[in-house]
């Protein structure tokens, strides 16, 4: 067993809560939108947030897809 | 298995498993080849001895292999024992039969630390809540070590059940005591 992998979500100037909240709800299992803005107010005031952890081929799924719907993403992280 | 039997316990069992065996090879070859008609009209009294020396040996099995049996299982009652009495804490924070000293090495390994501070592990991980402010008793642990709850992961399947009793055992200790 190993730590998880992080899925981190960076702060931009282009995308707005709704447009995060919107694709963190679509991308990632168990979230809705009201989770994905919190989130979104996360990134937002601390610069980033880890959206979802677990195995790494997951999570490079769920990296790949956050970044096609426009999100800028930090590089997977260990914890 | 046979480790597990003390050595008078093999001592006992192989007696009378011995004897029974002895038994069987006169009866099939030694006592036919000197009266062919055995057992003959003392079928009776063979047949006896054969239940008796049965009997024995499976007796000697419950008494001996139970014996080591038991043994066997002191070892994970005391821990439990050990879990019990040291989980005081964890019995008042929510009934975890855990073990702490085992679940700390589970919150090390399992990379607890990275996204969560506990000032006992050393850990300032600021993705989850802090465990030192947060105080959560042994159930909530479980459940959401077991179920995790975005964007902490599920680990079950990746920990036993003990080791998220554990866990949440040293949890709670470390945050309660």
């Amino acid at each position: 067993m190993g730590a998880p992998w992080q899925v981190i979500v960076l702060n931009d100037d282009h995308n707005t809560f709704e447009g995060v909240a919107h694709a963190l709800a679509a991308v990632l299992p168990g979230v809705g939108y009201d989770q994905g803005l919190t989130f979104a107010n996360k990134i937002h005031s601390s610069g980033r947030a880890v959206v979802w952890s677990g195995h790494k081929e997951q999570a490079e799924l769920y990296w790949e897809q956050l970044q096609g719907h426009g999100l800028t993403m930090a590089p997977l992280e260990r914890t | 298995m046979l480790l597990a039997i003390t050595n008078g316990g093999k001592l006992g069992l192989g007696l009378v498993a011995g004897l029974f065996i002895v038994f069987a090879i006169l009866s099939s070859f030694y006592f036919p080849r000197r009266d062919p008609e055995f057992p003959g009209n003392r079928l009776g009294a063979f047949v006896a001895v054969a239940a008796l020396l049965f009997a024995l040996t499976m007796g000697g099995v419950i008494v001996f292999a139970a014996e080591g049996g038991e043994e066997n299982a002191a070892e994970p009652a005391t821990a439990t024992e050990t879990g019990g009495s040291t989980g005081t804490t964890t019995e008042a924070g929510g009934a975890a039969a855990g073990d702490p000293a085992a679940g700390e090495a589970v919150f090390a390994s399992a990379g607890c630390g990275g996204c969560h501070t506990l000032k006992a592990a050393g850990s300032s991980g600021a993705v989850g809540p802090n465990l030192d402010d947060a105080k959560p008793d042994a159930a909530l642990v479980v459940e959401r070590v077991t179920n995790g709850k975005s964007p902490m992961p599920p680990f079950k399947g990746q920990l036993s059940e003990k080791q998220i009793q554990d866990v949440a055992a040293y949890v709670v200790q470390s945050t309660k005591g």
